[in-house]
């Protein structure tokens, strides 16, 4: 072993050694600051009578809230008008719902980024005054801008926004959005409600949804999207963890300790476990992650589904004991009766004729059939009781109150029947997972010994065009097996965002339309959107840097729609690739430059976020620029929407949380949030455990309240209904196919039967972006105590792939979209056959390209998801 | 002599770095300035760059379809070491400082530089095994953003040009009952400290269990103070 090697890395990195010293640096007034007999800036040596430990310091509560969902909350320090530093605070006082554990500060949290802070908010990248185009630089250059004033930059916005708006209509502003911070004053949330308020155009951003697609179908649509899961301290109560498809040990760092508990034995003891739990990752790249696990499998790209549906077979045809009877009958829709002609539910008034006969028709355990009637709940039950139900019910005819009859079967049987296919043979000819494998995964998902267990799912699988089906039949394998709504079991993201908060209404305007991002182009080039006329011609892009996180960046945004706008505005707190792209750039106060609250983590608290410092230069919050431009945009007639605006920070605030309870019911005010800080809000039915999803086996969202994994609601069916309407119909086939779990090969990536012969030649390797510790998706991307170790951007691929491609080399991938000039890492990282440049760089940090060229706008319809991974490159050595 | 130490529990270290920004922005340092860093497979980033983090040993073997890694048999393996001044109980810089500005504080035998009495000749640079040291020349890049406020923790000793800097357990920070900024920030609760020989310490049992533990370099006679436990 080179340990020699290892240890000649010392405290001061090579770079630094070669690195020639960058003329003076400039020490602004700043007490005890001085220079030394050479004239040689000294750092922070202070006279004697000075020292730094006495200088005075003041201490305010942080809201991080990036988007990385752990939304911690920090002591952010402030020493004259400067935020110094950033550390950990406590998070939550309530000692509910942290587990028998019950450790001090088991929620307390930081990470390397919400460790460096200060250097986000004083960077030279941070944008400090409005900024203007200049008439001879085109959009997209970096130095094109000068600064001007904000009455200029409201004047120029709000003259234009006028302009469009008389000429073409409220329609032709959009806004695009991201999800640049979870809070109310900064970030998105002021810009929806501008939208609204001008009833102008968003552009939705069709991200991570077809996960929430498959598992809403499931356990219904009453939440915020990404949450369908047990509080993350329930953890050590899982006997087995599955973490698929996500890097939980990389980028949900706080997370990661929850599930380290549980694979610890003296922390288990604590809570009355006896032994460790297994953890199981599934994901094609080696991540931290797939390193901690027991058990690691590498399927092929894209092909989870397969291995779910071939899990369903195995406990549904062979180990049949493994079925959790009592919760599939009494808790989800397994014995109601489908219709074989309209593949719908069969209900009471089918066969009664009475339209007050509510009830659904399944089959009872004599074989007969019984109606449910609702519970005291309002939940359909039987009377009787279905414990070791095995009847499955396959196509029994029956007589309708018209005179007809149609052959039904329980959903049961329709799952049964609709995976027998997926056979260990065809299994591993699609994913690439044997025999001996998966018989070991299903019995570590449901064997009795090793429930109860916990999926931790994350975006990977998601980002293939099918990723919706893999969450419904992931949902469906925990109903199967009965590792739902119990300490210990779940499925699902924990992201009870938004739960306090209360809709602020407007005075004006309406609700805003909803363009998916995927369309767009199709709208810009058209002018039309669903049949009516949309002539998009002035675009606010804010909260969140769009033009690096959206597909296809280049052909699709860059060159497809961008020249077709007339006018375009971003707020932003950096210089980031959206921001280039503007023709004013309005500069937003960062996180803790104004008041906000968060609600939206993975945890169960409201955070405060007390305003630290004033903003840099000329910024103001979020909310301010909205007031700003309301305020303008009503000097030019009649829109009068600055009355929605009529609220300082603080006010809106307030308002916000109006009617928000905390877990023991209790409101939770403004004032109560400054004072306490945090605030538990998830109510927990065992009371002094984390919070259960699904405890009461009621998933009231369903009609039928019951988990569906025979998808009921036809609006949840199709994403595109639920969340925006594409305006287009799907046929009867395309429907039932969506009523179950189903394999549809990914749209680019599939390089596996039925792959496209000519794609994969001419593009031989996957391509994914994966997330990494040193940024949140692109924020942070120019934090330069991260840039140190992070390093330029890279693509990864395997040895067997990269011929005479060494690491260090310069390599262009490309396919047809676009390309990156990059340099090459080969690395067992990756799985053969695919490669992955870490998501998040900005174009400017590329030799050539960017990451985000070379994904596409395709989708599946159903869905409506950005398929980032779902794509395919060439990679070939660059001469540069 | 009472001596603290540090233990990193590797089955939860998910190298990612916390410990060394936090040290970092504790201590101001500056560009390319890390008192402790973290190292993949502590070989394989021997290399210069990222270009090696997170570098698994072994092979990504998906042929036949098996399982890559099991209980029994792993094909990948990553695991990282945090390495900062290993405190050794025999520290060859002490030794080689000929002017007595590195000792080892009594209290709790973390060692210190004196910067009023180093001159930043760089002997003990040279003397320590694990190239834990750093000399400061005065040429050192500080961002601009922590120019003209200073950032970091209160009670660090300003930084003075010819001098030789490295991590101290945050001896500033011990002095005022707090724990080191790295153990502070560490997300997956996987460094800890305490008095090696003091039953009643947190780490005592951590290092008298089952485990199966590690220092680096144990040929050097160093006796250093920074255990990995496996
Ligand atoms: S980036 Fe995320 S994990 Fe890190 S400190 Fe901020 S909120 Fe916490
Ligand atoms: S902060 Fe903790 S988990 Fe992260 S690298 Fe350091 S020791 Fe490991």
């Amino acid at each position: 072993m080179n340990i020699k090697k290892f240890l000649e890395r010392g405290a001061l990195s090579r770079r630094n050694l070669l690195k020639s010293f960058g003329g003076g640096i400039a020490v602004a007034a700043f007490p005890g600051c001085s220079k030394d007999d050479d004239g040689d800036a000294l750092i922070f040596e202070t006279a004697d009578s000075n020292p730094p430990s006495v200088l005075p310091e003041k201490t305010f509560k942080g809201a991080c809230r990036p988007n990385c969902w752990n939304s911690c909350m920090l002591d952010v320090t402030v020493r004259g008008d400067k935020v110094v530093r950033t550390k950990r605070a406590r998070l939550g006082t309530d000692e509910t719902g942290l587990n028998g554990l019950n450790e001090e500060g088991y929620y307390d949290r930081i990470c390397l980024r919400g460790l460096s802070h200060v250097q986000r908010m004083y960077s030279p990248d941070r944008v400090y005054y409005p900024l203007k185009r200049m008439d001879d630089r085109e959009r997209g250059d970096l130095n094109g801008f000068k600064r001007i004033s904000w009455q200029e930059a409201m004047n120029t916005i709000s003259g234009k926004f006028h302009e469009i708006i008389s000429a073409y209509g409220s329609r032709a502003v959009a806004f695009i959005t991201g999800s640049q911070a979870y809070g109310e004053t900064t970030g998105v949330g002021p810009y929806g409600r501008l939208a609204s308020s001008l009833n102008a155009s968003s552009i939705a951003s069709n991200v991570d949804m077809a996960l929430t697609l498959g598992l809403h179908r499931v356990f219904g649509p009453d939440r915020f999207p990404f949450f369908d899961s047990n509080e993350l301290s329930d953890m050590p109560n899982a006997q087995t963890i599955f973490v698929w498809g996500s890097n939980i040990s990389e980028t949900q760092v706080q997370s990661w300790h929850f599930l380290a508990d549980a694979l610890d034995e003296d922390k288990r003891r604590k809570i009355g476990k006896t032994g460790r739990a297994t953890m199981v990752a599934i994901d094609p790249m080696f991540t931290v992650a797939a390193s901690k696990a027991d058990y690691y499998v590498s399927p092929r790209p894209g092909s989870d589904t397969v291995i779910v549906l071939a899990m369903l077979r195995e406990i549904m045809h062979v180990r049949r004991e493994w079925t959790d009877w009592e919760y599939l009958f009494n808790d989800t829709v397994a014995p109601f009766l489908i219709r074989e002609d309209t593949k719908d539910f069969l209900k009471q008034s089918d066969i009664t004729g009475s339209d007050s006969d509510n009830g659904y028709v399944g089959l009872t355990i004599d074989g007969s059939f019984s109606y449910t009637s609702p519970n005291e709940k309002g939940k359909p039950v039987f009377s009787g009781t279905y414990s070791d139900y095995d009847q499955e019910g396959d196509n029994i005819s029956v007589s309708l109150a018209n005179g007809g009859a149609v052959n039904v079967s329980t959903a049961y049987a329709l799952l049964k029947n609709h995976v027998a296919e997926w056979t260990y043979d065809k299994c591993m000819e699609y994913a690439n997972v044997n025999e001996e494998t998966l018989k070991k995964l299903t019995e570590l998902f449901a064997a009795p010994e090793n429930k109860p267990v916990t999926v931790y799912p994350g975006f990977g699988t998601d980002h293939y065009s099918n990723g919706h089906h893999f969450a419904h039949a992931l949902a469906t394998l925990s109903c199967i097996t009965g590792n739902v709504g119990k300490p210990g079991a779940s499925c699902g993201l924990f992201i009870p965002f938004g739960f306090v908060l209360n809709t602020v209404p407007l005075a004006s305007g309406g609700a805003s339309s909803n363009i998916p991002y995927l369309q767009w182009r199709d709208v810009m080039d058209t002018g039309k959107f669903r049949g009516e006329d949309y002539p998009i011609k002035g675009l606010w892009m804010a909260g969140g840097n769009q033009i690096s996180n959206m597909g296809d960046q280049k052909q699709n945004f860059i060159d497809g729609i961008i020249p077709k706008l007339d006018f375009i505005v971003c707020s932003e707190v950096v210089m980031t690739d959206s921001a280039r792209y503007a023709d004013i750039i309005l500069p937003a106060a960062y996180w803790f430059e104004a008041p906000d609250i968060v609600a939206k983590a993975n945890h169960p608290f409201a955070v405060i976020n007390e305003k630290a410092v004033e903003p840099v230069g000329g910024a103001v919050s979020d909310w301010k620029i909205t007031q700003l431009f309301a305020q303008a945009m009503d000097k030019n007639g009649a829109y009068n929407i600055y009355r929605d605006f009529a609220y300082t920070e603080e006010e809106y605030l307030a308002e916000r949380l109006k009617g928000s309870v905390d877990y023991k019911g209790d409101p939770i005010t403004y004032e109560r949030l400054k004072e306490e800080k945090s605030i538990r809000y998830l109510s927990n039915l065992a009371k002094n455990g984390p919070f259960i999803f699904g405890e009461d086996g009621i998933y009231k969202g369903n009609a039928t309240m019951r988990a569906e994994f025979y998808a009921n609601n036809m609006n949840l069916m199709m994403l595109t209904l639920y969340y925006m309407n594409l305006g287009r119909d799907f046929t009867e086939e395309e429907r039932a196919f969506e009523r179950l779990p189903s394999w549809e090969k990914p749209i680019e990536a599939w390089d596996g039967p039925g792959k496209d012969d000519a794609l994969t030649a001419k593009y031989p390797l996957a391509y994914q972006q994966e997330h990494t510790r040193w940024r949140v998706h692109s924020q942070w991307f120019h934090v330069e105590w991260l840039m140190e170790l992070a390093g330029e951007p890279f693509v990864m691929i395997n040895p067997q792939d990269a011929g005479d491609i060494k690491t260090g080399d310069m390599v262009k991938v490309y396919n047809d979209r676009g390309y990156a000039l990059v340099k090459a890492r080969v690395t067992e990282k990756m799985r053969p056959g695919q490669v992955s440049i870490p998501k998040g760089y900005q174009r400017s940090q590329f030799k050539g390209g960017g990451y985000q060229e070379l994904t596409t706008v395709k989708y599946h319809p159903a869905a409506v998801n950005q398929a980032f991974y779902d794509a395919r490159v060439k990679i070939e050595k660059a001469d540069i | 002599m009472p001596q603290l130490v540090m233990v990193i529990d590797q089955k939860r270290c998910i190298g990612c770095h916390s410990c060394s920004i936090a040290c970092k922005l504790e201590n101001n340092l500056p560009k390319d300035m890390f008192y402790t860093r973290v190292y993949t497979n502590r070989v394989a980033y021997a290399g210069e760059n990222e270009l090696g983090m997170d570098e698994p040993e072994g092979s990504h073997v998906i042929s036949g379809g098996g399982f890559v890694n099991t209980p029994d048999r792993r094909s990948l393996m990553l695991k990282y070491y945090t390495k900062g001044c290993q405190q050794c109980a025999k520290p060859l810089c002490v030794d080689a400082c000929p002017y007595e500005a590195t000792y080892k504080r009594e209290k709790d035998g973390v060692v210190i530089v004196d910067y009023d009495k180093c001159i930043g000749c760089g002997q003990c640079v040279t003397a320590c095994p694990y190239n834990a040291r750093v000399s400061v020349t005065g040429d050192e890049e500080y961002y601009k953003g922590a120019q003209d406020t200073p950032v970091g923790g209160q009670g660090i000793p300003p930084h003075k040009k010819n001098t030789v800097e490295k991590c101290t357990f945050c001896s500033h920070r011990l002095d005022a009952g707090l724990k080191p900024a790295c153990i502070e920030a560490c997300p997956a609760r996987a460094r800890f400290i305490g008095e090696e020989d003091n039953p009643s310490n947190e780490i005592y049992p951590m290092l008298n269990g089952a485990r199966e533990k590690e220092c680096l370099l144990p040929e050097k006679n160093t006796e250093p103070s920074v255990y990995f436990l496996k």
